[in-house]
């Protein structure tokens, strides 16, 4: 079927609707969406889908409020007649609203695309769904026991038509893939699970193509772990957390707190605000080792874009630079609120969405050591390559991370799996517990969950192996007993 | 009116064309809805959202593969097109053997009561707007320094079409209210209304009581870890319950999400505990008139007394499990559509006050699972948090972690409120009407 490229007499004639309303600002985004989605589950092909989505939105300053408004109808009868309604009830708020100013931006004129060397539409149905029937013939064949494997495969391309009021026309296409994995390994009445996601952007070259090997991997460290893992040890001790990890330390703990909406309020009663204030700027968060950035930029990337939904140029960010605060991710709201320019961080998961302060790439600047520096230098510690359950309150203080695949550290050099060890920790110690960062840079994917209605949006989060000294490892708790 | 018509046009000429073109089963779903948010911060409005879609969500099988997709063009042409596409891609797959058809009607259905309100798909815009006004002005009034939330209001119309003669459709309407209210930067209360009718929808009783929490989490001291009896409130207990909700699902039975696998007529929970999914509820916030296959939806009871009695089905699982559909089918898998837990007698002052070393939790968030199968996970409290010793309320607490198992935790209820709470919350995705819940012995962890 073929989907018609976004129109920009549509978004022409949206913006000029609005002009006449008296909108100050206006902004149109018009998106056509194909994306194809493919479940396994235990080996059995379940449900498979296909979409083509379009639609229009359109976002606007009236008397200093902010109004938004979306549909998928592109009549243009119909389109007046939403907005007009959407100005006249945002009008009925600006005696109560914030006064919304933006931080200034020049006009720009950009097409941009993401190449695709394997082309997503190039691919049939039945080669897509063969990438999960290989990734479950893997596990099988490890022959341990796997009573349950839930797979799933997308590709999705959007292209994106973003206009102003202020003149700024930016044309995007980005391609993207995701596969998704939720599997159980038992050993007797012990059982563990692993879930992960990979994503990039790009043709079916970027998802990684050693799936298999990576499920094999992934079950026979589990099986291992449940035969031979032992309790983590008590007391204080030293810890290696590798890229999967650190990923979502920084993502959950210096990411999101460092979001100037959240900073500001603007998310209290959704994600919530930040122990971050804009006092806190330029002072201490953790120690020199600690870098760390947040890039739309990165090719390949799964968070990857180069204007982001206010049609400001990407750049890459510094969130912490040698254990300082340096910068917060901004939209040009919350800029001109404190007096600066966006640095591109406004992002909306689909047309639907109003555009919010999201992270892209956020990850841990590498540092100088080899992995097996840092192990060397462990007298008793864990390492933890990778984790399962964390979470994190929501001004982003108290943190948790359990490990999966983890190894007891003794005088140098990995020795027994251990038993989901714990992390439980507030953000700055965590920060300040850093002594030594690796130069092993690696990247997870997720699809991380702001803002009402709920977006969620494609984003990376990694760094390299960090090495973490005297943190007090819980003790899981046991199963169902 | 119009692109309705144009809408059930388009799903009939699909279906015909579908089986003609060889499928085995159609399933075709309208849903053209309006909605506004008013969203609010820091006593302010910060945006006014609104959203007007028709989407036609299609589902058909041709010899036991089954392909999904949303058609939005409704001319001829483009549902040929789309058409033509299913029947292509389906024959691209490998069948699914998990699959067994839809279910086979015409079905009755009864006229759920409460759940549209033609005053709501007409209210004016200075109504909407005075309900966030007036809440905003009644917190300050009541003490709160700053409140935050949303207001939404939505009116929708659904339609399904299917080969298994199903032929019906319904109207339904929402009116939300989210508001957490400040006294400090550390103390906050969050309250929610969620009705389908203006009649059920009373702002001031949230506003009221996310002030009133607020205010008794003012100065809160950091928390010590260990054993708690612990007391939910309805939007803390609601977001546990959801996890359990979805973990009823055959799907999640299957794919290793659920802690109830394998426990049918087994005890596992306290018998305090009887737990329906029910889509029938009067005024219900999830509550519907037939499921995605066309199925009339009843009153099912997961669990009974403790005891787990049934999964929740479409056709194809329950073929699969020997049984009858509990009409939850969504198009992919079996979905709870209004999970209710059965009032106890439990006022809620008494439960405080039977508390000799515990906690009462208003709000949950961020439950993450380390293991979906065994039920281990944790979740943090957020907003009032409240130390209660020898049956009295102390002072309010920060930086703690719920550390548990989420059978352990149902097997431990001590005992059920008499008061149930309809909710549906920012991590509460199937609405939930429960009571508080009170809980024994629940493992609290803190940060080092």
């Amino acid at each position: 079927m073929v989907h018609p490229r976004p129109d920009e007499s549509l978004a022409d004639f949206a913006l000029g609707i609005a002009s006449q309303l008296g909108a100050g600002y206006c902004e149109v985004r018009i998106e056509s969406t194909t994306s194809n989605g493919f479940i396994l589950k235990n080996g059995v092909p379940q449900i498979a889908g296909f979409d083509r989505l379009s639609g229009i939105s359109v976002r606007f300053v009236v008397d200093n409020a902010l109004g938004f408004m979306a549909t998928n109808h592109l009549d243009r009868a119909k389109l007046k007649s939403q907005l007009g309604k959407a100005v006249k009830i945002t009008c009925l708020t600006a005696s109560r609203s914030e006064k919304i100013s933006l931080a200034d931006e020049k006009s720009v004129h950009a097409d941009y695309s993401v190449k695709e060397k394997e082309p997503l539409s190039g691919m049939k149905p039945r080669e897509k769904l063969s990438i999960l029937l290989d990734a479950e013939k893997a596990v099988l064949d490890t022959k341990a026991n796997v009573p349950s494997r839930y797979l799933s495969l997308s590709d999705f391309v959007r292209e994106k038509l973003f206009m102003n009021s202020e003149g700024s026309v930016i044309r995007s296409r980005i391609p993207r893939t995701s596969f998704n994995y939720l599997i159980t390994v038992a050993h007797g009445d012990k059982s563990c699970q692993r879930y992960q996601q990979y994503g990039a952007s790009g043709g079916f070259e970027a998802l990684n193509p050693d799936l298999p090997a990576i499920m094999r991997s992934e079950v026979l460290a589990a099986d291992n772990n449940l035969r031979s893992g032992r309790l983590p040890p008590e007391g204080n001790v030293d810890l290696i957390c590798a890229p999967n990890v650190v990923g979502i330390m920084v993502h959950e703990s210096v990411g999101h707190p460092y979001e100037a909406d959240r900073i500001l309020g603007r998310e209290a009663a959704q994600a919530g605000e930040s122990f971050v204030t804009k006092e806190m700027l330029n002072t201490r968060i953790g120690s020199e080792a600690v870098n760390v950035s947040d890039d739309p930029t990165l090719p390949s990337s799964f968070g990857l874009y180069l204007y982001d939904d206010e049609g400001v140029q990407a750049r890459k960010k510094r969130l912490i630079s040698k254990g300082i605060i340096t910068e917060f991710l901004h939209n040009r709201e919350t800029a001109a609120s404190l007096g600066i320019k966006s640095n591109a961080a406004s992002r909306a998961a689909s047309f639907e969405h109003e555009p919010i302060i999201r992270m892209s790439n956020t990850f841990m600047e590498p540092g100088s050591f080899s992995e097996e520096e840092l192990i060397e230098g462990v007298k008793l510690g864990v390492y933890i390559k990778n984790f399962m359950e964390w979470n994190i309150d929501d001004r982003r203080l108290n943190q948790k991370y359990v490990g999966s695949e983890a190894y007891l550290i003794k005088n140098g050099r990995l020795t027994t799996p251990v038993f989901k060890p714990m992390i439980e920790i507030d953000t700055p110690r965590l920060y300040s517990s850093i002594d030594a960062v690796a130069k092993n840079l690696e990247f997870s994917a997720g699809t991380c969950g702001k803002g009402e209605p709920m977006q969620g949006i494609p984003v990376t989060m990694g760094g390299p192996s960090i090495r973490l000294r005297n943190i007090r490892l819980a003790k899981s708790i046991p199963n169902d007993q | 009116m119009i692109e309705r018509l144009l809408a059930m046009h388009a799903a009939s000429m699909l279906k015909r064309t579908l089986l003609r073109m060889g499928a085995d089963d159609v399933i075709v779903l309208v849903d053209e809805t309006k909605a506004l948010q008013l969203k609010f911060a820091n006593n302010l409005f910060s945006a006014v959202q609104s959203w007007s879609s028709a989407d036609l969500e299609v589902f058909a099988s041709v010899k036991k593969r089954c392909v999904s997709t949303t058609l939005k063009m409704l001319s001829a042409d483009a549902v040929k097109q789309c058409a033509a596409s299913i029947i292509e891609f389906a024959e691209a797959l490998p069948p699914n053997d998990d699959f067994f058809g839809i279910a086979r009607g015409p079905f009755r259905y009864r006229n759920i009561p409460g759940i549209y309100d033609s005053r709501i798909s007409k209210i004016s815009p200075d109504r909407i707007v005075a309900f966030v006004t007036d809440a905003l002005k009644l917190s300050s009034s009541l003490g709160a320094s700053r409140a935050s939330g949303v207001l939404d209001v939505h009116s929708s119309s659904n339609f399904i079409l299917t080969s298994g003669g199903v032929k019906t459709a319904e109207r339904s309407t929402g009116v939300y209210l989210s508001i957490r209210a400040f006294t400090d930067k550390d103390a906050s209360g969050h309250s929610l209304q969620a009705a389908r009718t203006l009649h059920d929808f009373r702002p001031a009783d949230s506003v009221k009581e996310a002030v009133h929490y607020a205010m008794l989490a003012a100065s809160p001291k950091q928390g010590e870890a260990g054993k708690y009896d612990v007391l939910f409130t309805p939007l803390a207990v609601a977001n546990l319950l959801d996890y359990l909700g979805s973990a009823a699902s055959a799907f999640s039975v299957e794919a290793g999400l659920s802690c109830l696998a394998g426990k049918i007529n087994k005890q596992v929970a306290s018998d305090k505990l009887t737990f329906y999914d029910d889509a029938t509820y009067p005024g219900g916030f999830g509550a519907t008139n037939f499921d995605h296959e066309g199925v009339p939806t009843r009153r099912n009871k997961i669990i009974d007394r403790g005891v787990l009695k049934t999964y929740l089905h479409n056709t194809s699982t329950a073929e699969k499990y020997k049984t009858a559909t509990t009409a939850n089918a969504g198009l992919i898998s079996p979905e709870p559509f209004n999970l209710v837990v059965e009032p106890g007698e439990g006022l809620f002052d008494e439960m405080v006050a039977s508390i000799k070393h515990g906690l009462i939790v208003t709000n949950l968030w961020y439950t993450r699972f380390n293991n979906y199968e065994k039920g281990d996970f944790s979740a943090i409290p957020r907003d009032a948090l409240l130390l209660v010793e020898d049956g009295k309320v102390k002072h309010s607490l920060r930086n703690l972690r719920i550390s548990d198992n989420l059978l352990r935790v149902i097997r431990n209820i001590k005992a059920v409120g008499n008061k149930p709470a309809q909710i549906k919350a920012w991590e509460v995705e199937t609405p939930v009407i429960s009571p508080a819940v009170l809980v024994s012995g629940v493992t609290v962890t803190r940060p080092q």
